[in-house]
C-alpha cells in the first residue's frame, strides 16, 4: 500500500480503538469494516483521488455511522437519554464529547487549503454543541439538516472544484468525469443515491469524451492537413525542376484529402464555420502541448494561423480554382509554423 | 420532549428520508420497525437495551448493504450491463439466504472486473471510430497510415466483449451509437466500413487507390498550365515566403467553459 494512502487511512482505522468494544456481533462489524478500508486502500495508486474514491465508495459514510455506534456502545446509551432525569444521565457523553469522535478527521483536512469547504462542513457539525447540550436533540438535529452527509458531499465536491481549477475547462476529454461527478454529489443525499448515480454517470461520461475527442480528433487532422498542403506549396514556389512535380501532386493529393476530411466534419454535423467558432476544437489546430500538468497552460502555434487556415479552406479547398490559379494567390495572412 | 419520544423521532425522521429518497427501502422498513420496537419502552437508554438484545442490533448495517446492492443493481440494468446487474442480484440473494454474507465482500472485485468488460468494450468501440476517422482523412498515397488505421480498427475490435464482443451487433445498440458523435449517414458508413474492414475485404484499399488515379489524372491535366505559370507562382511565393515565419505562443485556458483562450507572444 502506496505510504501516503496507509496515513490516511491510519486515523480512520485507529479512531476504533479509542472506544472499548464488549458487543462481539459490532466488533466483527468494526473487523469487517477495517478489513474492507485496507482492501480498498490497497487498491488505489493516485493520492489525488483517493478522497474522492473514498466517498464514492460508501465506506465514508459507513465510518460515521459505524464509529457513531461504537462510540454510543460504550456509554450504553445510542441514541441516549440526555434528560438528566435517570440514574445514568452522568455517564452519557456531552454532546461536544460525542463530536469529538469527528475531531481526528477534522484535523487530517484541516490544513488542506483543498479541503475547505469538507473543513467548513465539520465545522457546521461541531457548532451543534453550541445549539443544544442535549444529545438526542443534536443527533435530531445532524438527522433533519443532513449534517454528516454533507461532510462527505461538501469535502468531496471542494476537492472536485479545486481540481477543476486547475484544469482547462475546455479540455472537456478531463473534465467531463468530474462534471458529472459534481451533479452527482450536488443532488445525491445519501450514500445509496450517490453509488445509484455516480454508476448512472457511465454512458453520458464516455459521450461526452467521445464527442470532444472526435472533434478534436477532426480539428487536429484539418490542421495537420492544412500545414503539409501549405509545405507543398513552399515547395512549388522554391521552382526545384527536380522535386517539381512531386510537390505539385502533393498539392492536389492535400487539396484532395482536405475535401474528404471536410465531408468528414460535415458527418459530424460541424461546418467549416462552426469548426472555427468551437474554441474547445480549433485549438487543437495548433498543435498545443501543456505547459503544465492539468494544461491550464500550453504551448501553441500561433493563433494567426487560424485566420490563414480560414482563408486557405474557403478560397483554395471548397472553392472551385484551378491549381495554377490557388498557386498564384497571395493571401494578407499566411501560415505560420513552429 | 422525553428522550424516548426523541429516539423515536430520531428513528423515524430516518425512515421516513429512506422511504422518500426511494433508494433504500430495507433501511425504510428497518428503521420504521426500530421505532415501533422501542414504542413501549419509558426511556432512551431501556430501548438501547432492548435493541441491544434484539435482531436490530445488526439490521441497520445488513440493510445499509443491501440497499447499496440494490441501489447499484438498478443502476447496472439501467445502464445495460445485464452480467453486472446479475453480481449484484446473487449477492443480494445470498444475503437473504444467510445474512452473515453481508461480510464477505469478494463480489466487489467480481463486479469490479465484470463492469471493466464493459467499459473496456466502450473505450474500444470509441477508439474503433476515431481510428475511422484517421482512415477516412487519409491520404491515399500513405500507405503506413492507412494500414496503421486498419490494424487499429481491427485491434479495437478484438477488444469488444460486453455487452457483445460482436462490432455489427454493438452497433445497433442504441448505448453504442450515442458513443459515435456524426449524423445517421456518417454512422451508417461508419458500421458498413469497419464491419468490410472485419470481414476482410479491401474495399477501403480500392477506394483509395481510386482516389490515387483520379489525382495522378488531376496532376497530368494541370501540369501544364502550373509550369506555363511559372514568373507568377514564383512571384507569388516571393512575397507569401517572406511573411513566413516560424514562433511559438504561451496559451493560457478561461477559467470557465464558455471562455476562451488567450495568446501571449511573451515568454515562449
Amino acid at each position: 500500500m502506496n505510504d501516503m494512502i496507509y496515513q490516511m487511512i491510519k486515523a480512520t482505522l485507529d479512531a476504533f480503538n479509542m472506544y472499548p468494544i464488549s458487543n462481539p456481533a459490532l466488533q466483527q462489524q468494526v473487523d469487517d469494516y477495517k478489513a474492507r478500508l485496507t482492501a480498498f486502500a490497497e487498491r488505489q495508486n493516485d493520492i489525488g483521488a483517493f478522497y474522492g474514491n473514498y466517498a464514492a465508495s460508501g465506506l465514508q459514510e459507513e465510518y460515521m455511522s459505524l464509529i457513531t455506534k461504537v462510540a454510543m456502545s460504550g456509554t450504553s446509551a445510542a441514541p441516549a437519554d440526555s434528560s438528566g432525569s435517570n440514574a445514568t444521565a452522568a455517564s452519557l457523553p456531552t454532546v461536544r464529547e460525542y463530536l469529538m469522535q469527528y475531531q481526528s478527521a477534522y484535523n487530517e483536512l484541516c490544513n488542506d487549503p483543498q479541503r475547505a469547504r469538507g473543513k467548513a462542513a465539520y465545522e457546521q457539525l461541531f457548532a451543534v454543541a453550541e445549539r443544544t447540550d442535549d444529545l438526542l436533540e443534536a443527533q435530531l438535529i445532524i438527522e433533519r439538516e443532513r449534517l454528516l452527509w454533507k461532510i462527505v458531499a461538501e469535502d468531496s465536491l471542494g476537492i472536485f472544484e479545486n481540481t477543476l481549477s486547475q484544469m482547462d475547462p475546455l479540455f472537456l476529454a478531463t473534465t467531463a468525469s468530474l462534471h458529472q461527478q459534481i451533479k452527482a454529489y450536488e443532488k445525491a443525499d445519501s450514500d445509496e443515491e450517490l453509488s445509484y448515480l455516480l454508476e448512472k454517470t457511465q454512458w453520458p461520461v464516455a459521450e461526452a469524451v467521445a464527442a470532444y475527442t472526435c472533434k478534436m480528433t477532426i480539428a487536429a487532422t484539418v490542421a495537420s492537413l492544412l500545414l503539409k498542403y501549405t509545405k507543398a506549396k513552399n515547395e512549388v514556389y522554391l521552382w526545384n525542376e527536380k522535386t517539381l512535380k512531386n510537390a505539385v501532386k502533393s498539392v492536389l493529393e492535400y487539396r484532395s484529402t482536405l475535401r474528404k476530411t471536410l465531408n468528414v466534419l460535415h458527418q459530424l454535423d460541424m461546418t467549416v464555420e462552426e469548426l472555427f467558432r468551437n474554441e474547445g476544437a480549433k485549438i487543437w489546430m495548433l498543435s498545443p502541448e501543456n505547459a503544465d500538468q492539468f494544461g491550464k497552460h500550453k504551448y501553441a502555434l500561433h493563433p494567426q494561423n487560424y485566420d490563414a487556415y480560414l482563408d486557405v479552406l474557403k478560397n483554395e479547398i471548397m472553392a472551385d480554382i484551378a491549381p495554377e490559379a490557388l498557386l498564384k494567390r497571395k493571401p494578407e495572412k499566411v501560415v505560420w509554423f513552429a | 420532549m422525553a428522550g424516548i419520544e426523541k429516539a423515536i423521532e430520531l428513528y423515524t425522521l430516518m425512515a421516513q428520508r429512506c422511504a422518500r429518497e426511494g433508494l433504500c427501502p430495507n433501511q425504510a422498513q428497518v428503521y420504521f420497525e426500530m421505532a415501533d420496537f422501542m414504542a413501549d419502552c419509558a426511556t432512551a437508554e431501556e430501548a438501547m437495551e432492548k435493541i441491544k438484545n434484539s435482531k436490530y442490533y445488526t439490521a441497520p448495517t445488513g440493510a445499509l448493504i443491501q440497499d447499496k446492492l440494490l441501489s447499484m443493481k438498478k443502476a447496472a440494468e439501467e445502464n445495460n450491463m445485464s452480467e453486472l446487474a446479475a453480481i449484484y442480484s446473487n449477492k443480494l440473494h445470498q444475503i437473504q439466504q444467510d445474512e452473515t454474507a453481508i461480510y464477505d465482500s469478494g463480489y466487489e472485485a467480481t463486479a469490479q472486473a465484470v463492469k471493466k468488460k464493459y467499459t473496456d468494450t466502450m473505450d474500444a468501440f470509441a477508439d474503433i471510430y476515431r481510428s475511422y476517422l484517421r482512415l477516412s482523412c487519409c491520404p491515399p498515397s500513405d500507405h503506413i497510415e492507412m494500414e496503421d488505421a486498419i490494424k487499429d480498427i481491427r485491434c479495437g475490435a478484438s477488444k469488444l466483449n460486453l455487452p457483445s464482443s460482436d462490432f455489427s451487433a454493438l452497433a445497433v445498440d442504441a448505448h453504442f451509437r450515442k458513443l459515435i458523435p456524426c449524423n445517421d449517414a456518417g454512422y451508417d458508413l461508419f458500421v458498413k466500413t469497419v464491419a468490410d474492414i472485419l470481414g476482410g475485404s479491401n474495399g477501403i484499399q480500392d477506394a483509395m487507390e481510386e482516389e490515387g488515379a483520379q489525382i495522378r489524372n488531376e496532376f497530368e491535366l494541370c501540369f501544364e498550365k502550373v509550369a506555363a505559370a511559372k514568373d507568377e507562382i514564383q512571384e507569388a511565393g516571393r512575397i507569401n515566403l517572406a511573411k513566413t515565419k516560424a514562433t511559438k505562443v504561451y496559451v493560457t485556458a478561461p477559467d470557465t467553459l464558455d471562455g476562451a483562450y488567450t495568446y501571449s507572444e511573451s515568454g515562449v
